[in-house]
């Protein structure tokens, strides 16, 4: 009995081991490239244990790659030539969606960017959608966050049959901010509701004496205006939030391409 | 040596003004130029503003005025009040304590009034007009509406003073225009100081002030407006089947309240001649009276006196309009049902919106 028990569990294991680890392309390659060192180890594990999941899970083929040093050419080619230099695909056949940051000071961007096929799904109004979503938190440096927040709207969009709208993570600051800003109003109103009530209980009465006035009776003899002096204050107009973006497409060794970006 | 010197502050701070060849006056603290006649009159109603003044007060109505003659005098042992009829009615509680009342005659008359303006609703349409004052009143603790005794509703003459004026006076306003512009870079906002000066004169009639130190005065000023053109020269029929109360305040003790009312009318009056201005306030003013005078008039009251919760409250129907003034009780468990049922909804719709709003 304890031969058969062993030898289970021995064929139970060898079959593990074909189970496929999530952590690759189907080349074989990492699915998050950090090339800045922006991410913690754990942060990086974690990106790509979720980016992972989301690719398997919608069969779908999904980068993030950081980069500090553009090699003298601007973010948006670098990005798109990224898959092809990198061995991600033959010439021009790359197919799938990326998320590129570029933290080179010489060219701060981020972009979504769709390849081949996969531009018929990531248009420019979802591409555009994803980036506006993770505005603040590229925008603060929370590089962390805002890769996670790409991945679960990515994540979301197949979700969604591959239709808008995506849906807004939840903020638990938001929430706490929303349940003052609710009691506040609550109490504003249901105050207002009380004292409206009250004040039909009560006698009031009246403080001028205008139903007394004999109509036609006021005779005004003398009016004169001085004019005496005028001040002006002025305030900064506040910019506008969220960096100008843009979409463009074009084609790169990785192959057509459809780009939506923000500048950091 | 006299000090003949003369200085003014400036408008906008406060500081000295200097005179500047080119005419205007300066101050050095702001930079403010200003025209000599304007500041003349700025500092000018600094200085006014003596408020009030009833000047000679006149009084038609005279203490030996004519008596009235044939009445039944009725005493309450409980208040005081002294309730006067023709005879006609029986007068078994007192209107102002619903306690017992006692026939005295050793009390004389008391003095004949101006003017009258008889009971146009009669007793059952008052205790109607009580029932549907209590109709939508959402606090009303339920046992209240309820458990009422509205047939001890009274009907009594009560003695007004009705005082006539006319008002002299003048205001000095301050009053802005506001003007918003921007360019690129900033949001600017322009305001514009002037100085309004006003004159002119009014006439109030037959502001009413209860005579009766047992009313209370906000109940009785709430049962306004009073219909004059029903008003009639005193005729004692008018009392047949109701009481008639007696004046124990005199002119002089309820002329404040008329006069407070007729000059909070007036400063407005004035304020509206500033109307073409974005704001305006008054700055100081002066009101003098204008040949005042007096009369002494009965006014139909229905008192009706109910307890609840070992407090008394008190109702008041205008006897010609039907009105009803009176303080009602409020039930704390529908106190906090009507707060808490509005806090809840606006508190969710308003917590919501807020969050998606902060999320775009």
């Amino acid at each position: 009995m304890k031969k058969i028990i062993t030898v289970f569990l021995c064929v139970l294991f060898s079959l593990m081991l074909f189970i496929p680890v999530n952590a690759e392309t189907d080349e074989g390659l990492p699915r998050v490239v950090d090339n800045a060192g922006i991410f913690t180890e754990t942060q990086f594990e974690d990106l790509t244990d979720r980016a992972n999941t989301v690719a398997e899970k919608y069969d779908i083929e999904y980068l993030l790659i950081t980069c500090d040093d553009l090699e003298g050419m601007s973010a948006q080619t670098y990005a798109t030539e990224f898959p092809f230099n990198n061995g991600y695909c033959e010439y021009g056949e790359f197919e799938g969606v990326i998320l590129f940051l570029s933290v080179d000071p010489y060219d701060k961007h981020y972009y979504t960017i769709a390849f081949n096929s996969y531009q018929n799904d990531f248009s420019d109004k979802v591409r555009e959608k994803i980036n506006d979503i993770i505005y603040d938190d590229m925008k603060s440096g929370d590089y962390y966050e805002g890769f996670k927040q790409h991945i679960k709207l990515v994540g979301q969009f197949y979700k969604n049959g591959k239709k808008l709208p995506l849906k807004y993570r939840i903020e638990w600051d938001n929430v706490w901010i929303a349940l003052i800003v609710g009691a506040v109003v609550g109490a504003v109103v249901g105050g207002m509701r009380l004292s409206s009530c009250k004040k039909k209980m009560r006698v009031v009465a009246p403080v001028d004496a205008h139903q007394y006035l004999d109509g036609g009776s006021f005779n005004l003899r003398d009016k004169r205006t001085y004019y005496l002096y005028s001040t002006v204050t002025k305030t900064p107009r506040k910019e506008s939030s969220g960096s100008s973006g843009g979409s463009s497409s074009g084609s790169s060794s990785s192959g057509s391409y459809s780009s939506s970006g923000r500048s950091l | 040596m006299t000090d003949t010197t003369v200085s003014y502050k400036c408008p906008a701070c406060g500081s000295p003004l200097t005179y500047n060849p080119n005419g205007k006056l300066v101050c050095a603290a702001c930079s403010n130029e200003f025209d000599i006649e304007a500041v003349q009159k700025f500092a000018e109603a600094e200085t006014e503003g003596k408020g009030f003044d009833w000047g000679d007060y006149k009084k038609e109505f005279s203490a030996g005025a004519e008596k009235l003659e044939n009445t039944a005098v009725y005493v309450c042992k409980f208040c005081g009040a002294a309730i006067e009829t023709d005879g006609t009615a029986a007068a078994t509680h007192c209107p102002y304590c619903d306690n017992e009342l006692i026939l005295n005659d050793q009390l004389s008359g008391s003095v004949k009034p101006n003017a009258i303006i008889p009971f146009e609703i009669d007793k059952n349409a008052a205790m109607q007009a009580v029932k549907n004052h209590f109709k939508g009143k959402v606090l009303l603790p339920k046992d209240f509406a309820s458990n009422h005794k509205l047939s001890k509703i009274t009907g009594v003459y009560v003695p007004f003073w009705l005082f006539d004026s006319r008002i002299d006076g003048n205001a000095n306003i301050n009053a802005k225009n506001i003007r918003y512009y921007s360019d690129s870079k900033y949001n600017y906002t322009e305001t514009q100081h002037y100085l309004v000066t006003v004159d002119g004169a009014m006439k109030f009639s037959k502001i009413p002030v209860d005579g009766s130190e047992k009313m209370d005065d906000d109940l009785m000023d709430a049962l306004e407006p009073f219909d004059y053109s029903s008003l009639k020269e005193f005729n004692p029929a008018f009392l047949s089947g109701f009481l008639a109360d007696r004046f124990d305040e005199d002119p002089d003790e309820s002329l404040p309240r008329a006069s407070d009312r007729m000059e909070t009318s007036a400063r407005q009056v004035f304020l509206d001649c500033a109307s073409e201005f974005d704001t305006a306030s008054i700055k100081s003013s002066n009101f003098s009276l204008v040949d005042p005078s007096v009369k002494y008039a009965l006014l139909p009251v229905y008192l009706l006196n109910l307890s609840y919760k070992e407090q008394n409250y008190r109702f008041a129907v205008n006897g010609q309009t039907g009105k009803v003034v009176g303080e009602l009780p409020i039930s704390k468990f529908k106190s906090f049902i009507q707060f808490g049922s509005f806090f809840a909804g606006a508190a969710a719709i308003a917590g919501i919106i807020a969050y998606f709003v902060m999320g775009w």
